[in-house]
C-alpha cells in the first residue's frame, strides 16, 4: 500500500493553525483576550484587511512498522511554507508551498517540492442576523459565533512521476496528484468563556484521474473531515504580550478507497480518528504551536495491510510558526 | 484597513499614556433631582468608593436634556463635590485638570510651554455622562466632547446583550477610541466610531473610551480626551 500525499495538510495550514489570535478585534489586547487557536484545524478568523501572514509548519509522521517482509515508509517530514494575505475584512487569500521527505527503509526515499495550493476564506459571523465578518470587533463581539467557508485548489508543480529508486512505481509515493485537487470546507467557532474556545470544521476533498507515465490511470480517493477542538487559555500577560494556549483536537477523517487502472485498490481507505493535544505560544505578532498526533480510533478497510498509511502511524509531530505583519 | 494598524498603535500609546490619567475615575450619583460629580475610585463589586478631594474649577461645562433631547436649565455649585442641579434624563459634565508636563524634576501642572526639560506633555479632558431615561432624541451625542452614546435603549438590555454604542468627538463618529466596561479594555472603535460591548452585571454600568490627538500649540504633546458613560439597570 502507499503513502497518500497528505493534500489535506494544506487545508490544515488555512487560519486556525495561525490567525485566530492574531488582533483580529484590532486591539493590541486582543490577541491576549480573544478567542484561542488550535494547532491543526482551520477556524472562522479571518486575516485583518491589508495584512499579512508568513507561516511555516513541520508534520513528522513516524509509521508503525508491524510486517517487515514490506518495505513501507519508515518516516515523512512535510514541510509547508504559506503566505496569506486579508484581501477584505472577511476575505483571505492563501499560497501554500509544500516540501515533502519520504523516507523508506533501504534508501527508497523521495523528496521535493509538492503541488501548489490556493485557498480563499469567507468569513461571517451571527449578530443579529448574518453577516460578513466586520473589519473591527470588539472582544465582546468576538464571543459571537463566528463562521467560515472557504475553497482551494492544488496545482500540479510537483513530480507526479517520482520514482524511490525502484522498478515499481508508487504513485503515493510521488510529490504530486498529476491533477488540480479540489477542497471546500466550513468552519465555526465559538468562545465559550473567557478562557475556553470551541471550533469545529467540515472539510471535504476530490482528486481527479490523472494518466501517469506507465501507462496507469490512477485515481486517490476523496477526503471528509471533521475536526473538533477546544482550545483553554492557560496564561496572558500583557506587559510581555505573551499568550499560552492548551488545545485537545479530534480530527475524525474517511478516506475513500485509491482506484487505479479503475478498479479500487486493495489496502487504502478506511476511517480514523486522531488525537491532537498541543500548546501553542504567542509574543506580540508570533506564534508558535507544537503538538503530537496520534490516531486513536481506526477502521480500516483492509487494516493488516495498511503499514505506512494513515492511521497506521506511531504518532506525528507538529511544529509551527506564524508571523502576521 | 491600512489604519487598523496605526489604530492599535493610538491605543497602544493611549494605555501607556494615559495610565497615570485613569487611576482615577469621574462619576455621577443621583439623588433625588440633582447630581453630584465624584472623583477618585469609584464604587464596584470589587470595593467600596473612595473619594479624592479636587478643585471645583475642573468643571468646564455642564449639559442637562430631558427625555425629549431638549436643554434643560442647570447650574453647578462652587464646592467639591460639585453638585449639579437637576432633573436631567441625560446629564454631561465636562472637565479638565489642565495641562500636565512630565519633566526631570516630577510631574507639573503646567503646560509645557512654561517649562524646561519636559519628557512629555498632554492636556487631560474628560467628560462623564449620566442617562436615566432613554428616548430616541437622546440616540444621539449631546456635546463636542468625547462622548459614549447608545444607539437603542441601554435600559432595555439584560447581562448578556450587547450595547450598540457611538464614541464621537466634536460631534463626529470617531475611529481608533478605546472602549473599556468596569475598566476592562474591550476595544477600539471601527470607521464608523461604532462598539459593540456586552453588559455583564445588574446594577450600575460604567463604559469608558479614551483617544488622544496631538497638539500643535506648544503647550503641550497632544490632549486626552476621556469619555464616560453611566446608566443604571435593575438588580
Amino acid at each position: 500500500m502507499r503513502f497518500r500525499i497528505p493534500a489535506v495538510l494544506a487545508i490544515s495550514l488555512l487560519p486556525g493553525a495561525a490567525l485566530a489570535h492574531h488582533g483580529v478585534a484590532g486591539l493590541g489586547a486582543a490577541g491576549l483576550n480573544g478567542p484561542g487557536a488550535p494547532l491543526e484545524s482551520t477556524t472562522s478568523a479571518t486575516l485583518p484587511v491589508g495584512s499579512n501572514l508568513l507561516y511555516g509548519k513541520l508534520d513528522y509522521a513516524r509509521y508503525e512498522r508491524f510486517d517487515r517482509t514490506q518495505p513501507e515508509g519508515d518516516y515523512d517530514r512535510y514541510w509547508m511554507a504559506g503566505y496569506g494575505r486579508g484581501i477584505s475584512s472577511w476575505f483571505s487569500g492563501y499560497l501554500f508551498v509544500p516540501y515533502h521527505v519520504k523516507v523508506e527503509d533501504g534508501g527508497y526515499d523521495t523528496r521535493g517540492v509538492a503541488d501548489i495550493s490556493l485557498f480563499g476564506q469567507l468569513g461571517f459571523k451571527y449578530d443579529e442576523g448574518f453577516r460578513l465578518t466586520p473589519e473591527t470587533q470588539s472582544l465582546d463581539d468576538l464571543e459571537d459565533w463566528q463562521y467560515s467557508v472557504f475553497a482551494g485548489m492544488t496545482l500540479p508543480t510537483g513530480d507526479a512521476n517520482l520514482k524511490a529508486g525502484r522498478d515499481d512505481f508508487d504513485a503515493g509515493k510521488a510529490t504530486s496528484f498529476g491533477e488540480p485537487s479540489f477542497i471546500l470546507g466550513a468552519t465555526a467557532t465559538r468562545q465559550l468563556s473567557p478562557r475556553l474556545t470551541f471550533n469545529l470544521e467540515g472539510s471535504w476533498i476530490s482528486f481527479q484521474t490523472h494518466k501517469y507515465d506507465d501507462g496507469v490511470s490512477r485515481r486517490f480517493g476523496s477526503e471528509r473531515r471533521l475536526n473538533t477542538a477546544l482550545v483553554y487559555r492557560a496564561y496572558a500577560d500583557p506587559t510581555s504580550a505573551m499568550r499560552l494556549d492548551l488545545s485537545i483536537e479530534a480530527q475524525y477523517l474517511r478516506l475513500g478507497r485509491d482506484v487505479e487502472a479503475g478498479v479500487g485498490e486493495q489496502a487504502t481507505g478506511g476511517r480514523m480518528i486522531y488525537a491532537l493535544p498541543g500548546l501553542r505560544l504567542s509574543w506580540e505578532r508570533l506564534s508558535f504551536g507544537l503538538g503530537v498526533k496520534t490516531p486513536v480510533w481506526t477502521n480500516l478497510n483492509e487494516e493488516n495491510d495498511q503499514q505506512g498509511a494513515e492511521g497506521k502511524e506511531d504518532y506525528r509531530v507538529i511544529v509551527t510558526a506564524s508571523m502576521l505583519f | 484597513m491600512a489604519w487598523l494598524l496605526p489604530a492599535v498603535t493610538r491605543l497602544l500609546l493611549l494605555l501607556l499614556v494615559a495610565t497615570p490619567l485613569n487611576a482615577h475615575d469621574l462619576w455621577l450619583e443621583q439623588g433625588d433631582d440633582d447630581f453630584l460629580l465624584h472623583y477618585g475610585h469609584r464604587p464596584s463589586g470589587h470595593s467600596g468608593e473612595a473619594t479624592i478631594d479636587y478643585a471645583p474649577g475642573i468643571v468646564k461645562a455642564v449639559h442637562c436634556v430631558d427625555a425629549d433631547g431638549r436643554t434643560m436649565e442647570t447650574s453647578a455649585g462652587t464646592q467639591a463635590p460639585v453638585r449639579i442641579t437637576g432633573p436631567c434624563a441625560a446629564l454631561h459634565v465636562l472637565t479638565s485638570s489642565g495641562f500636565w508636563s512630565r519633566t526631570i524634576e516630577g510631574l507639573r501642572n503646567q503646560p509645557a510651554s512654561e517649562l524646561d526639560g519636559v519628557l512629555r506633555s498632554w492636556q487631560a479632558v474628560e467628560g462623564v455622562k449620566h442617562m436615566s431615561a432613554w428616548s430616541t432624541a437622546l440616540a444621539t451625542p449631546l456635546t463636542g466632547a468625547l462622548e459614549i452614546t447608545p444607539l437603542a435603549d441601554p435600559f432595555a438590555a439584560a447581562p448578556g446583550d450587547k450595547l450598540r454604542l457611538l464614541v464621537t468627538l466634536e460631534g463626529e463618529p470617531l475611529p481608533g477610541a478605546a472602549v473599556a466596561y468596569d475598566s476592562d479594555t474591550r476595544g477600539v472603535t471601527g470607521r464608523d466610531g461604532r462598539i459593540n460591548i456586552r453588559v455583564r452585571h445588574p446594577g450600575v454600568q460604567f463604559i469608558t473610551a479614551s483617544f488622544e490627538s496631538p497638539r500643535s500649540d506648544g503647550q503641550a504633546e497632544l490632549t486626552i480626551h476621556a469619555g464616560t458613560l453611566m446608566f443604571e439597570l435593575p438588580q
